[in-house]
């Protein structure tokens, strides 16, 4: 039996475990930079506020509601994240994450399956203050389904029987299953096919005639034999990238410059956690292309490296000459992103044959990421970042860091 | 900042092996002590002295256990009317108090009252204001 454990509104509910006082407040939460929806509690979606909706324009709604505004603070989210997998590790064996608030795991050999899912999810909520819902069932698309459906029946549903299964699709409307995008929503929708019920009472013919293996695979499924598998990891990443809007506008090349060597040693880091190393660099700009009366540029780079590399201070000097060749005076930058391609393993590095290759630059990473885990990111840095950081993000509404700083720590009285 | 003690890298012996070397154990960790199951634990910082009387101080580090369910005598920490509080519980055979130094408040079981977490430790600094300083500015300050 697969499991699907999901967190209720998860980062409306990180943000009021530490301020109780939002208990029954609505809440929404802003993307990278503030400006758009990115989730909301029960509360501010029966208010009327869309995912996605631009902050200011949901100004009003924001101001009639007296709606919570907070901006995306991953800091806590993913502690949060951590400590409910972390614990649902603790009742099903194999987790594995699916999103930051999602996790499929495997409920086998365990008796009175009903029963096991309610203590779960209560302990799950009360170890961490986050409330869960958790659906079981023979297959991951109807775990999903039973995850959807267990929020009307007090946050736990497991499908065991045909009995049940047939009875949970019957008024499951399409465009909420799992792999139904909207392209197959409206073809389903003209053939008059509202409910899963109707749609698995399609012949397994229509979906090889119709659909791609997929769909081949969602209808198996949906009649409880399991296609996709639990233990699948998702590839090694073949590139990794930080792309970062800025707050306003950037037309200097020196500031455009901090920028981008914030940016790309971050990604040093992110390679050298991965254990990677990169062959190629690429920088890129972006203005803003929704100001039509901007002059728009759009440059980008791909630089080879002589022997791939994963050191901040090679990393950041690539980056940095890049970005300085790619500025061009007058255009007003909105946003930047450094992304290492043709990522190989740090033990396959290939030399250079004329070119001394000296791990000076690997020793001063290894210092850097030694100190930044015991002393916290950022307390050893290039200078080249600089210390102003005019181009960073809106964080207005930012709540702290309660589970991972210490000068973030509530005050109790 | 309680953080993991770094291993010396393995020392050549030039001279005599130690005799030691086989009843190595691992220095102490103080989180042993004070953190059981760090996926449920929570810290908080006392902003009051009303808890003297329990013998937390103002400015004390709380350590907060979310999984343990409270009884009597436990310390606490609550919500109460949307604000986060530390207070002791009492509880009694039909009610339960929510008890400091200055006051008793009856924890009613209605919604503005909701146990958060078990304190199960306290730490609190107490070097002199002179030795505060250099690296040991931030013993058991938040």
């Amino acid at each position: 039996m697969y499991v699907l454990c999901d967190c209720n509104n998860f980062y409306a509910s990180a943000e009021r475990l530490f301020k109780p006082a939002l208990r029954g407040l609505p809440i929404v939460v802003l993307s990278n930079n503030d400006g758009c929806v990115i989730a909301r509690s029960q509360e501010a979606k029966d208010a009327g506020i869309k995912m996605g909706d631009p902050a200011f324009m949901v100004h009003d709604l924001i101001k009639k509601f007296n709606i919570q505004v907070f901006s995306s603070n991953y800091v806590l989210y993913g502690d949060m994240s951590e400590r409910v997998m972390h614990n649902l590790s603790r009742w099903f064996v194999t987790v594995i994450p699916y999103s930051i608030d999602e996790a499929f795991g495997w409920a086998g050999g365990i008796m009175n399956l009903k029963d096991y899912a309610i203590t779960a999810r209560t302990s799950i909520i009360k170890n961490t203050g986050i409330p869960v819902s958790i659906g079981i069932a023979p297959t991951k698309t109807l775990a999903k389904l039973a995850n959807k459906l267990s929020k009307a029946n007090g946050g736990t549903l497991v499908l065991e029987t045909d009995a049940e299964i047939t009875a949970a699709l019957k008024d499951f409307p399409i465009e909420d299953l799992w792999g139904i995008g909207r392209q197959y929503y409206q073809k389903l929708s003209q053939m008059k096919i509202t409910t899963v019920a109707e749609l698995r009472d399609l012949p397994e013919l229509w979906f090889k005639q119709n659909m791609t293996v997929q769909g081949q695979r969602m209808w198996n499924e949906l009649w409880g034999r399991p296609m996709l598998q639990l233990g699948e990891l998702p590839p090694t990443a073949k590139g990794l990238s930080v792309t970062r809007s800025f707050s306003g506008y950037v037309m200097e090349p020196d500031i455009l410059c901090e920028a981008v060597t914030t940016y790309a040693s971050r990604l040093a880091e992110k390679l050298r956690n991965e254990k990677m190393c990169c062959q190629f660099l690429e920088v890129f700009l972006l203005t803003n292309k929704h100001r039509e009366d901007h002059p728009q540029h759009y440059p980008k780079h791909v630089h080879k490296l002589t022997i791939a590399s994963n050191s901040t201070t090679e990393i950041v000097s690539v980056a940095n000459r890049v970005a300085r060749m790619l500025f061009s005076p007058g255009i007003k930058y909105r946003k930047a992103g450094v992304i290492a391609t043709g990522l190989i393993p740090e033990g396959d590095l290939q030399f250079h044959l004329f070119k001394e290759h000296t791990n000076n630059a690997d020793q001063v990473s290894a210092v850097i990421d030694k100190l930044n885990m015991a002393y916290g990111r950022g307390t050893l840095r290039m200078a080249s970042e600089g210390f102003e950081k005019k181009w960073k993000l809106k964080h207005e509404y930012l709540s702290g860091g309660y589970t991972t700083r210490w000068k973030d720590l509530i005050k109790v009285r | 900042m309680i953080r993991k003690m770094q291993q010396r890298p393995q020392q050549i012996v030039s001279g005599f092996k130690s005799p030691a070397d086989d009843y190595l154990e691992g220095r102490l960790d103080i989180s042993e002590m004070l953190v059981v199951d760090p996926h449920c634990t929570f810290y908080f910082k006392m902003g009051t002295g009303c808890m003297s009387g329990y013998g937390i101080q103002k400015d004390a580090l709380l350590i907060v256990d979310k999984s343990l369910q409270p009884i009597n005598n436990s310390i606490v920490i609550v919500s109460l009317q949307g604000e986060l509080l530390c207070r002791a519980l009492e509880i009694e055979s039909d009610k339960s108090v929510l008890v400091c130094d200055d006051n008793k408040v009856l924890a009613n079981n209605d919604s503005t009252v909701e146990i958060w977490g078990v304190v199960i430790a306290v730490c609190f600094g107490v070097l002199p204001k002179g030795l505060r300083k250099g690296r040991y500015s931030h013993v058991c300050t938040m």
